[in-house]
């Protein structure tokens, strides 16, 4: 709804300024009549800009004609093309004209632009009411008497865009998917985009609200209902329903935190500190906090969790389920290692506080089990010492990917991180220019108050509300050679506070908006080390002969040990970030298959298209956590369309 | 400073108990919800250093035995401000209701707040200056075929708190009450509200900043007391039909 206030604010603010702007060149004209911009005439002018005006006012017309669309923006873009047809001939009623010529450049093109902008808007309001899509339901048990609503625009205009002919209408889940479900309700296809329904769930005594929710790379919007507890009794009481997932920031790229007709959790509220022990450097904290909140308690005291994945909105959670790794995974390794127990909530077995002693399978099918198996209400984390609030970074240009990864490999022993960062499109000669970083934690005084500094956090709808992209091959070609130019501009070895080493992003959200409603694509990709060489000359063979819009590639150094389906292993983590179009997913399906070749593993919540049968070939353990997950929760109660997605 | 928060463990209550916290007051938190609350108290004295004692205490089903609480304002050494942001909504509150959900309505919104007024007011009046700070509802301007019960007991709180302020008033305790319109809690929650929720944050800033120094009677959002001001002006024969 803001998204769509804010466009009408935009669209006012315009239009006044554009009628402004035409009172004052009314105004000059008038003041240089003996000039001879003005004189008497009576004939009418027809001229490309109200030829143009025309156009669009019929089209305009025709549309809230044929689908009763009344959407705010569709009168403000008439009246734009109206005043430039009555405007330009305003001389019929006052017999005083201004010069054409002038006329037309001064007003009636902006206005003519203005009022084009604006119809492309509505067209972008419609094809979102799509993806929102929701069904007129007559009754949800029966799949033959639901259909598609027919005006797209009305969908996309409705607050809560699900309406049911019903008295007292039961919950309903109604899923957009970009792909075809792999399991449960019905489906067809509207428009390309693929459209299906669960059937009514039963709900425990819960309250709760319908929201869309978006998966961060904009592939994937789904309705669906949603609670926010605030005490424990409320999880408890809501982990009764018939499927349920639970919900930390929202910023997987593959929707781990909602779909497969799950109520959805949303656990920011808890997140309260439990016990901190400086001394023994373990925090206990509960599955809502932010990372940043995390980091605003304990930096002040002189420790830091080593684990920092980049975005700092993201929840305790949410790092636990999908096993997340930071900017040095080769020295601290992955979330998991940070965390020293888990308190779990499950329907089942209750509350469970679960260490690698007491519960040793449960704990590792938790940490990298996308939430599959219970809530997690808390964790204890382990904090290691922070010696300053500085990062000094060294950036070391590069002409090839080849090069960046040996730098790498030379410079990861010793430094506190150290990855690089690739143009994404290849010019004739080279592959991957780019810069690789080397950041140390210079030892000085730590951080007292305003740990984080202010910035605009970016959430998964919100990254969304650019309605065209701006990423594509050619600014991708110029964002990397302006980017590496800027960065050669900058001393060779700089400073700057940890926070904005460690969330590269957080203070440069415009580069995710800049993607727009369409969205990115992800894609990670940890590579054993004998076959990293031989996967970069594969890839610029693929990047070559595909031409993907690839904004930005990125490697770094991993350690860990394969287990289940978490993302971690020896080798080395490719992260490749593109614009979402028909190449991309053909790119995405040539990366999967070197992937495979190289016996290396997708990441799993990056990647929202990852196809179940390449998580199933590329991970050794997909069979066992399957099997495991099941005899924990026989139900399937825990679900998400991820875990739909992969039939986890 | 002292203060005693009154359903401390969610919403307002857990966020007029983090301002009070982050000033450096020493704080008592009562609620039902004993785990809740102990991760509230530990939250507490972790981030902001102070002192918290945690007082589970389930108001809506006995009269309310105040000695623990006693015990943990004498053990803080005093009581400066007491604020009562209790309340509760049963999910079917009609005419025809369930059996016991009217008592249990009017024990929590009403008759605890007036016990644990009656038992903590020698304590506030030994100070050289207190408050207490009561929380109404909106809901309690006219009567609705919905909420019956609970509108009643808040219309009875806000009647009690005029008759407190009139009592203390030349004493050293001050009496403020804060009529709320819809606030982003778990009370609001799955509702539709006529007016967009506030945040239960800038109430409880506004609250505390105001300790000891308002009195009377407050509305949040401000908005509401035109529409509280005008509401009970509209005819019957008009406001049955009206459907909010």
């Amino acid at each position: 709804m803001r998204r769509r206030g804010e466009a009408r604010l935009v669209a006012l603010l315009a239009s006044i300024g554009a009628a402004s702007a035409l009172l004052g060149i009314l105004a000059f004209h008038a003041g240089t009549t003996a000039q001879g911009y003005s004189f008497s005439s009576r004939l009418p002018v027809v001229t490309p800009a109200t030829v143009v005006a025309a156009v669009g006012l019929v089209t305009l017309l025709a549309r809230s004609g044929r689908q009763g669309d009344r959407g705010e923006l569709l009168p403000v873009a008439a009246a734009c093309f109206a005043s430039v047809l009555f405007l330009t001939n305003q001389q019929l009623v006052s017999g005083r004209m201004i010069s054409t010529r002038d006329w037309e450049r001064s007003v009636d093109y902006p206005l003519v632009f203005l009022g084009a902008a604006m119809t492309r808007a509505i067209e972008a309001v419609e094809a979102r009411g799509l993806r929102e899509v929701a069904l007129l339901l007559d009754d949800p048990s029966s799949t033959s008497s639901c259909r598609p609503v027919s005006s797209a625009a009305s969908i996309g205009r409705s607050k809560t865009g699900v309406r049911s002919s019903g008295k007292d209408p039961p919950l309903m889940n109604m899923h957009a998917y970009l792909q075809a479900p792999s399991a449960g309700g019905g489906g067809r296809r509207v428009r390309g985009l693929r459209v299906c329904w669960t059937p009514d769930m039963s709900l425990p005594s819960t309250t709760t609200e319908t929201a869309a929710f978006h998966s961060f790379d904009g592939s994937l919007v789904e309705r669906a209902a949603f609670c926010r507890p605030d005490r424990y009794r409320m999880v408890e009481a809501a982990i009764g329903a018939d499927r349920v997932i639970a919900r930390g920031g929202g910023y997987s790229y593959a929707a781990a935190s909602f779909g497969g007709g799950s109520l959805v959790l949303d656990m920011t509220r808890l997140d309260r500190v439990l016990r901190f022990e400086p001394q023994s450097r373990l925090i206990e904290v509960e599955a809502g906090m932010r990372l940043e909140q995390l980091l605003a308690l304990t930096a002040p005291r002189g420790l830091i969790l080593p684990v920092q994945p980049g975005y700092p909105a993201i929840t305790v959670g949410g790092c636990v389920a999908s096993n997340v790794h930071g900017k040095n995974p080769h020295r601290e390794g992955t979330f998991r290692h940070s965390v020293v127990d888990l308190t779990l909530s499950h329907p089942r077995l209750g509350t469970l506080r679960i260490d690698r002693s007491t519960e040793p399978e449960l704990f590792e099918l938790t940490c990298g089990g996308y939430g599959l198996t219970g809530v997690v209400l808390a964790a204890t984390l382990r904090l290691e010492p922070l010696l300053g609030w500085t990062a000094s970074v060294e950036r070391i240009p590069i002409e090839s990917m080849a090069e960046g990864l040996a730098r790498v490999r030379e410079r990861t022993e010793g430094a506190a991180f150290a990855y690089t960062w690739h143009e994404g499109i290849p010019s004739a000669g080279a592959f991957g220019r780019g810069l690789v970083y080397v950041g140390q934690i210079a030892e000085g005084p730590l951080p007292r108050e305003r740990v984080v500094p202010g910035y605009r956090r970016l959430t998964a709808r919100s990254r969304a509300r650019l309605g065209a992209p701006l990423w594509g091959r050619s600014t991708s070609r110029l964002l990397g050679t302006g980017f590496r130019a800027l960065e050669g501009l900058r001393p060779r070895r700089s400073e700057m506070p940890l926070f904005d080493a460690l969330f590269p992003f957080a203070r440069r959200g415009e580069y995710f908006l800049l993607y727009g409603r369409r969205g990115l694509a992800e894609y990670q990709s940890l590579v054993p080390h004998a076959a990293a060489a031989s996967f970069v000359a594969e890839l610029e063979r693929e990047v070559r002969r595909v031409r993907p819009p690839l904004v930005m590639a990125s490697l770094k150094l991993f350690r860990g040990e394969k287990r289940f389906v978490r993302f971690e292993a020896d080798g080395v983590c490719f992260t490749f970030d593109l614009v979402r179009s028909s190449e991309t997913r053909a790119f995405l399906e040539r990366l999967d298959r070197i992937t495979l070749e190289a016996s290396g593993l997708p990441h799993i919540v990056k990647d929202s298209r990852l196809p179940a049968e390449v998580v199933a070939r590329s991970y050794e353990g997909y069979e066992e956590f399957r099997a495991k997950r099941r005899a924990h929760d026989p139900e399937g109660r825990f679900r998400s369309a991820l875990s739909a997605r992969l039939e986890l | 400073m002292t203060a005693a928060v009154v359903g401390a463990s969610a919403g307002l209550g857990r966020a007029l108990a983090e301002r009070l916290a982050a000033a450096g007051h020493d704080l008592v938190v009562v609620s039902s919800d004993a785990r809740d609350l102990e991760a509230l108290a530990s939250d507490l004295r972790i981030r902001h250093g102070v002192r918290v004692v945690a007082v589970p205490l389930d108001l809506g089903h006995e009269a309310g035995d105040a000695a623990p609480l006693e015990r943990a304002v004498a053990e803080l050494g005093g009581l400066d401000a007491l604020l009562l942001p209790v309340g509760w909504t049963a999910s079917r509150d009609e005419v025809v209701v369930e059996p016991g959900v009217p008592e249990r309505l009017l024990r929590t919104n009403f008759l605890s707040v007036v016990t644990l007024v009656a038992d903590l007011l020698p304590a506030l009046r030994a100070r050289p200056q207190a408050s207490i700070v009561g929380f109404g509802s909106v809901a309690a301007t006219r009567g609705r075929g919905t909420n019956v019960v609970y509108a009643a007991s808040k219309r009875a709180l806000q009647t009690y708190f005029e008759g407190l302020r009139h009592a203390c008033a030349g004493s050293s305790v001050s009496v403020a009450f804060y009529v709320l319109g819809y606030l982003d809690t778990s009370l609001a929650f799955g509702r539709r509200t006529l007016l967009p929720r506030a945040d239960p944050a800038r109430l409880a800033a506004r609250v505390v900043r105001g300790l000891g120094r308002r009195e009377g009677v407050m509305y949040h959002p401000a908005a509401w007391r035109l529409v509280c001001a005008a509401l009970p002006l509209v005819p019957f024969s008009v406001y049955k039909r009206l459907k909010v």
